[in-house]
């Protein structure tokens, strides 16, 4: 009964394009006023001042602040064509590194828009010139600009641990060695097409070990940043929030080194970080009341029971949930797909004895997927927006080889946990 | 209207400086005393509970821009496939709800100010900060957010009524990812390094 009315609210005020954020706090307080003799509404204004005031979620601020900086500095252009020049051997050239700008740059970025809408800019030029075919080309680099979620720092995979009560260092180690998977299955992917038909790739451009290493010193940055920001959190040295700190001072330095640094630099760097991390703020808070709201009424218990009852083997319910998410991913945005299912999904999983960390990669990468599948992907829109000549289609298409990857790597991570699990040992 | 509604878009945009700067110089003192401590084993204590605050402050006077801007999140599923006239009844439905979220949750947000002020509540920790200052200012944030919303809602109401969905849209509408694009695209191109 409570969850057909929950979910009958909640499309009906997604579908009239009501701000998400109003739409979960209007489900929980009517669920509130229904299901509850107790006036929760009450402690409204203390539960959202204790989460605004959350030290772990300055953490998203701060890495969307340290993504703009270095979207701002122009690294994104210096490593990609520094990355050309090293992976220009591999067949498909430069469709090598699209995927490792992608998986670099957005390593340390918080906007997914950001980082494929600044790459397909520096890259598709390069790519018409040399004569690749664009549908390739386009998907390559929407499927690239994906990893960043995976790969840490990862501003999603920080709203799943706020969501479950899960460890973030431990979410972070997690993402390391999966991100590195799949970055390479898109690279093989790329090699094995262009393979078979080698009109998928362009022209050879022949580069000197010289002009290689000259490259390095473009590649720094990125790396000094990932070093600072993750190296800092597995040394035991700062927290998530503090590493981010850093992480901006570090970027900062950058700046000032590549003389990007002025008053006009500072205010578009405040205001795209305001934008981006408002709008995950206002979310956030309101998913952060919707649960407590939940809790109190004690859904969680009953959607346990009703799954126990249904009798279905752990598997079989974890495939449910999987096809659930590749079905939702089709029509709805991920960041409001990721607060509307986590606080629900996550805890019938753990119950039925999956690890909560695991389970978050693996909504990690339904969530890659969900960025390039029609209707909704917004990454090929966005490369599409760039490209602003061909068709949507092409991208979609270009795109396709990768969504099977990302499927590929489900199914490993299924059979093998240890994927993801593996390193999460060593970290308290 | 125009021009009422241009001025405060031009305050908000302040606000989203200033609510951004506040954020970066939390960063700054945190990475400080996060190197104070490990390398000098000396802390000048308080920098989490301050930032704390300035998480809250920023994000209440951020919301206003955000929403000028339109970058709060709505799923456009139904609406991007409505005609014009159609569209700015669900914006004004959308901003209503909106709406009457900040009102409720600014209503109950006071009576957490009041409190602060009435029990000289002050937090638990070295600097016991007295905690209506930094409440206070949270609260104001939600009071111009709530305001925002409210002179948005009246200028969709006023344009929907004398037929102009256009201007109504640009007030109220749902972004198109194109301009999202055409903003980081020009951007991509200003701010690369040469090749």
């Amino acid at each position: 009964m409570i969850i057909t009315v929950t979910l009958l609210i909640l499309l009906v005020l997604l579908v009239l394009s009501v701000p998400v954020a109003a739409v979960l706090i209007v489900l929980g307080l009517s669920i509130g006023e229904i299901f509850s003799d107790f006036p929760l509404y009450r402690v409204m204004g203390e539960i959202t001042w204790s989460a605004s005031t959350d030290f772990l979620l300055l953490s998203i601020p701060l890495f969307v602040m340290l993504g703009e900086i270095l979207l701002r500095a122009g690294i994104a252009k210096r490593t990609y064509s520094a990355l050309n020049k090293w992976l220009s051997w591999l067949p498909g050239g430069l469709l090598q590194a699209n995927v490792g700008t992608s998986a670099l740059f957005a390593a340390t970025s918080g906007s997914s828009v950001a980082t494929a809408a600044t790459i397909t800019t520096v890259a598709l030029p390069q790519g018409r010139r040399y004569n690749y075919s664009e549908k390739l080309f386009a998907g390559s680099i929407a499927a690239g600009g994906t990893l960043g979620i995976l790969i840490p720092p990862s501003i999603n995979l920080i709203i799943y641990g706020f969501l479950t009560n899960t460890s973030i260092p431990r979410l972070f180690l997690a993402g390391i060695a999966p991100g590195i998977v799949l970055a390479i299955l898109f690279m093989l992917c790329i090699a094995g097409a262009c393979l078979i038909n080698p009109k998928l790739s362009g022209d050879k451009q022949s580069t000197t070990w010289q002009e290689r290493f000259d490259g390095l010193k473009d590649l720094l940055p990125v790396f000094v940043i990932f070093f600072v920001v993750i190296g800092s959190i597995y040394a035991g040295l700062a927290t998530p929030t503090e590493s981010a700190a850093l992480g901006v001072l570090a970027s900062l330095g950058l700046a000032f080194y590549y003389k990007s640094v002025s008053i006009s630099f500072f205010k578009q760097v405040f205001e795209g970080t305001m934008r981006t991390s408002s709008m995950i703020m206002l979310i956030l808070v309101s998913a952060n009341f919707l649960n407590f709201i939940l809790d109190s009424i004690g859904l969680a218990e009953m959607l346990n029971s009703f799954v126990m009852n249904l009798g279905t083997s752990p598997l079989n319910t974890l495939l449910v949930v999987i096809a659930l998410y590749v079905v939702l991913g089709f029509f709805i945005e991920t960041l409001s797909l990721m607060v509307i299912t986590v606080p629900i999904v996550a805890p019938i999983l753990v119950n039925l004895g999956y690890d909560a960390i695991w389970f978050g990669i693996l909504l990690i990468l339904l969530i890659e997927m969900a960025l390039i599948t029609p209707p909704v992907g917004l990454n090929l829109y966005v490369v599409q927006g760039v490209r602003r000549s061909g068709s949507i289609s092409d991208v979609m298409i270009g795109a396709a080889p990768f969504v099977f990857m990302i499927a590929i790597m489900i199914v490993l991570m299924i059979i093998f946990p240890e994927i993801a699990l593996y390193f999460t040992q060593f970290v308290s | 209207m125009t021009s009422f509604i241009k001025k405060i878009e031009k305050i908000s945009q302040v606000a989203t400086w200033c609510s951004g700067l506040l954020l970066f110089l939390a960063a700054i003192m945190i990475a400080f005393e996060v190197i104070m401590r490990k390398a000098f084993a000396y802390s000048i204590g308080g920098a989490d509970e301050l930032s704390s605050y300035a998480l809250a402050i920023s994000c209440t006077w951020g919301f206003s821009y955000t929403l000028l801007r339109k970058s709060h999140i709505r799923i456009d599923i139904l609406y991007s496939r409505l005609p014009r006239a159609g569209r700015s009844f669900l914006d004004i439905g959308a901003h209503l709800l909106l709406g009457i979220y900040i009102v409720t949750l600014s209503y109950y947000a006071f009576f957490v100010v009041k409190t602060s002020i009435i029990k000289h509540s002050a937090a638990n920790t070295p600097l016991a900060t007295p905690l209506w200052i930094p409440q206070g200012i949270w609260f104001t944030g939600l009071l111009w957010f709530g305001f925002t919303i409210f002179i948005v809602l009246a200028g969709t109401i006023y344009h929907r009524l004398n037929n102009e969905h256009d201007e109504a849209n640009r007030l109220s509408g749902i972004s198109t990812l194109d301009d999202e694009i055409k903003e980081t695209a020009d951007l991509g191109n200003k701010t690369g390094a040469d090749t």
